[in-house]
């Protein structure tokens, strides 16, 4: 149990259906882990137990050492494990850099009353938070909208808007959801890129993904659930040639038919 | 990932182009200023001077139930009641017990901000309505329990006789300078909120409105400002309470009656709903227009309330909401300034290594 | 809002018991009533109805206006009350509420606060600030049983709540249209797919509750009067009961409005009716803080913390 994230039988029952089924993986520090699975197989079900947006019904979540199970979402997030949404929710109220922003800002220590009662010091922290958001979209190349609408960029920026300001967030453990849907040729590659960017900064990627190619060429670790329940995991080249696998994906009949 | 805790210049100062969508100006202020100025320059008849005094101490009150509708986003009908707590701790401290007044005023606002904070604390999980329905019985409870412990809060009758005001020689509670301290108390009760908005909790609030979701998945926990505004309206309606009590010279239930709490809200809504300006521009209007409809004036409370339907059926933003489109458009009509920021370069940060080569972007 | 139940200042003898479980029920009948009116509303558009408690006012102020100037006899007045609020609710519904459709949920609730305040402002201008009283049906005549009395206007209350309530019952369970409108409270777009008119179902939800809301006002009129700033005292109360017994339940309804009503009787016997209202109101306090949902309730009225604050 040496793992960073360590998800140790995790359950999730609705009424009498187990969106999730007992299942258990290690996420290790820096690295890239696929979650894979047909339809319906609880994969963001785990996300939301993990950010505890819905709580597990059995098992923990543990997290460098320390139980976060049923811990409010905001503090997971303080404590180092963000996520994004398949669908970017940017805010549409603030810019580009005032989202990044936002994230920076839930790690600052200025609070309501020093505020008001030290303005120079917030003020201070303000430009600091704001040059800090500006060099994390420079660095991922988004610096040049830095003041546009977010809803105004196209998808794949939009996405990696999503990335970029999870990642504002310091975490180390990186929750991605389906960032590649609705994605084509070269949106993928950047896609890579931001992901690898992610991965230069020592924070551990996982990602859901139904683009197969992508997830097999990519990530160092693949999981695969179907219906709740883990059935196979291992290096990519492992589960590509799984039966379980394949019967998950395309079913017994077809593939015997094939 | 680490971001650069680097050799930042504190003494940067970003050009405010880059980061505008949500400060606040701080310009209609100025003009507050100038017009509470203007006012008594104008209009110096006793009557005139006490209205505006009592416009004043109402944008303070009505600006805590400001505060928690557009910091929490929640409907507070206990402005009256925290108004009571204070008043009547000062009163009581001051009359009965001799305290000095600025002894007695601290910890009538200490008590009162302790119970706002309570009542947001233990209130806060709920939907807007049924909080509004809990802070109306604890204005009621608040009432009852004033009216009742007539050995201490003198019933009915109320505490008379508070004390005037004394700052070496000059009696600052009497009619002619008491305007000045309303106003100058309403003036940083709106800079104090301003302030708040112009800071990244500007952001926060606006990011938490919008997708209180994505917010706290970015670490930010949506209860904290929904305590945190009600203690800020408990702050705000101890300080209008004690206004209150001072220039009255007397604390009587009615003075703080349910009757309060329903004022400010038609004074908010009238004055628009989701802008701290809606505070001072809704006090005004509505203690304005028993004036204006002085033929009219049994016809008050009707004119109040269809004035209110009125609003929220076809002017949701209030009379704030309207002067900031006048405002908005205005700016249109202006020549477009040049939006490109650029960072300034002292103190520059090192690049960071590109990782992104052969990026399509 | 003491009812004229006999006090006394030395121990409740069985018969002051009597009178103040009477008293109670009574009470308790009116507020059920007013909690029914919250439950339909609430579960027709998730929207508190600030104004319900104005509604038995009104309900009382245009009984006695059609008696004392208009010299109507009382079973058409009350009638007639009932029939005019509930075409102000409609008319709220249709109008403001229609209008104002697309702003924010609070702005609806703001406008059935506004609404109430209208309905004062109304009272005010008519009749002034003091409360007026309708005659007693029968009489006052008070009700002898037990070495007790009660007020005779007291049945009237209760009978008229009773009957309510289990016509109420009857038309959701039996009629076609009762069921079509629990049907929109369960699920709106499930039910319009089936062809009901959820725009029909939600105004008669509204008239509705200002009908019964206008009965309970009518029949409560000879004992508490009518006037100005008794609508949202009624509404508290009302509410009270409807949180302890749960929204959004019939049964809920009743079982709420007879727990307030007998404990502030009680409490208004043994004490005084301040001391009864702080208890009461704290009573309120508590659920909302502990268990929001009531006794019987059903529906959840917590927010998570992610339900977008007002925009």
């Amino acid at each position: 149990m040496s793992a960073l994230l360590n998800l140790d039988a995790v359950t999730r029952r609705f009424g009498g259906v187990a969106a999730v089924n007992r299942v258990s993986l290690g996420v290790e520090h820096g690295e890239l882990l696929a979650i894979i699975g047909p339809n319906g197989a609880g994969k963001t079900t785990l996300f939301n137990i993990i950010c505890n947006l819905t709580p597990a019904s059995e098992g923990r979540v543990l997290f460098a050492g320390k139980d976060i199970t049923g811990w409010a979402p905001h503090r997971v997030v303080r404590a180092g494990i963000a996520r994004t949404f398949q669908t970017p929710r940017p805010f549409t109220g603030l810019n580009v850099l005032e989202n990044v922003m936002v994230a920076l800002d839930s790690m600052s220590d200025v609070t309501l009353a020093s505020a008001v009662l030290r303005p120079i010091h917030a003020r201070r922290d303000n430009a600091r938070t704001e040059r800090k958001a500006w060099d994390l979209l420079e660095a991922a190349n988004l610096g040049e909208h830095a003041q546009r609408q977010p809803q105004s960029l196209p998808l794949g920026l939009q996405r990696k808007l999503e990335v970029v300001r999870a990642l504002a967030t310091g975490p180390k453990v990186l929750l991605l959801d389906e960032p590649g849907a609705g994605l084509g040729g070269s949106e993928l590659d950047a896609l890579v890129e931001t992901i690898r960017f992610a991965l230069d900064r020592d924070v551990a990627v996982v990602w859901i993904e139904h683009q197969l190619d992508l997830v097999m060429r990519t990530a160092g670790r693949v999981h695969v659930l179907d219906r709740g329940s883990t059935i196979c995991e291992g290096p990519p080249s492992l589960v590509q040639s799984d039966e379980r696998v394949r019967v998950a994906y395309i079913g017994r009949r077809a593939l015997a038919a094939s | 990932m680490r971001l650069r805790l680097d050799a930042i210049n504190p003494f940067i100062r970003p050009n405010r182009a880059a980061a505008g969508t949500t400060s606040p100006s701080l310009a209609p202020l100025a003009l507050l200023v100038l017009a509470v100025v203007a006012f008594r320059m104008f209009f110096a008849s006793s009557a005139e001077v006490s209205l505006g005094t009592t416009v004043g101490i109402y944008t303070v009150l009505a600006l805590g139930l400001s505060v928690v509708a557009s910091f929490g986003g929640q409907l507070s009908l206990a402005q009256g009641a925290f108004g009571a707590i204070a008043g009547y701790t000062f009163a009581i401290l001051t009359v009965r017990y001799r305290w000095p007044s600025p002894a007695a005023i601290t910890l009538g606002l200490v008590l009162t901000t302790a119970v706002a904070w309570a009542l947001g604390h233990f209130l806060q999980r709920l939907r807007a309505f049924y909080m509004a329905m809990g802070t109306l019985a604890f204005a009621e409870i608040v009432t009852v329990l004033i009216t009742s412990q007539t050995s201490l809060t003198g019933g009915f009758s109320g505490i008379p006789g508070v004390p005037l005001w004394r700052i070496g020689d000059v009696d600052i509670s009497s009619l002619r300078n008491l305007y000045w301290v309303v106003w100058a108390v309403a003036a940083l009760s709106m800079l104090a909120a301003l302030l708040v908005l112009r800071s990244r909790a500007g952001r926060e609030l606006n990011a938490l409105k919008t997708d209180p979701l994505a917010a706290s998945l970015l670490g930010h926990d949506p209860a904290y400002w929904k305590r945190g505004a009600f203690a800020l309206s408990g702050v705000y309606g101890g300080v209008g309470g004690v206004l209150l009590a001072v220039s009255t010279t007397a604390v009587t239930p009615d003075l703080y009656s349910n009757d309060l709490g329903i004022l400010l809200f038609v004074m908010l809504v009238v004055g628009g709903w989701y802008s701290l300006w809606g505070a001072p521009l809704g006090a005004l209007v509505v203690t304005g227009l028993p004036i204006w409809l002085q033929a009219y004036q049994g016809y008050a409370d009707l004119i109040y309330t269809l004035l209110v339907l009125l609003v929220l059926v076809v002017l949701p933003r209030g009379v704030a909401g309207l002067a900031a489109d006048v405002v908005q458009a205005a700016r249109q009509l202006l020549p477009a300034r040049s939006n490109a920021w650029q960072p300034s370069s002292a103190g520059a940060v090192e690049a960071e290594p590109e990782p992104m080569a052969g990026t399509t972007r | 809002m003491t009812l004229t139940a006999v006090q006394l200042f030395s121990p409740p003898s069985e018969a002051q018991l009597l009178q103040f479980v009477f008293s109670g029920l009574t009470q308790g009948a009116v507020l059920a009533l007013v909690a029914l009116g919250f439950s339909m509303i609430y579960a027709s558009m998730k929207l508190l109805n600030f104004a319900q408690g104005h509604y038995v006012v009104l309900g009382g102020l245009v009984t006695w206006w059609s008696t004392e100037r208009l010299h109507i006899p009382i079973a058409v007045a009350v009638l007639l009350a009932g029939l005019v609020v509930a075409a102000v609710a409609v008319a709220t519904r249709q109008f403001l509420l229609r209008y104002a459709r697309n702003q924010s949920h609070l702005n609806a609730g703001m406008i059935t606060l506004g609404t109430g305040l209208l309905i004062d402002a109304v009272i005010l201008l008519q009749i002034g600030s003091d409360p007026v009283y309708v005659r007693s049906f029968l009489g006052d005549q008070p009700v002898r049983l037990l070495d007790a009395t009660f007020a005779r206007q007291g049945v009237w209350v209760i009978a008229m709540a009773a009957l309510v309530m289990i016509l109420l019952r009857v038309f959701y369970a039996r009629t076609l249209i009762g069921q079509a409108m629990r049907a929109c409270s369960m699920n709106a777009e499930a039910a319009s797919l089936m062809g009901v008119n959820v725009g029909l179902m939600i105004a008669l939800s509204w008239g509705l509750s200002g009908f019964i809301g206008g009965l309970g006002g009518a029949t409560v009129a000879p004992l508490v009067g009518a006037g100005y700033g008794q609508g949202l005292f009624f509404a508290l109360k009302g509410f009270t009961a409807a949180t302890v017994g749960g929204l959004g339940s019939q049964n809920g309804a009743i079982v709420g409005g007879l727990v307030v009503g007998l404990l502030s009787a009680l409490i208004t016997g043994f004490a005084d009716s301040q001391a009864a209202d702080l208890v009461t109101f704290a009573i309120l306090l508590i659920l909302l803080v502990v268990r929001p949902r009531g006794l019987l309730g059903q529906i959840e009225v917590g927010v998570t913390a992610y339900e977008p604050l007002v925009t």
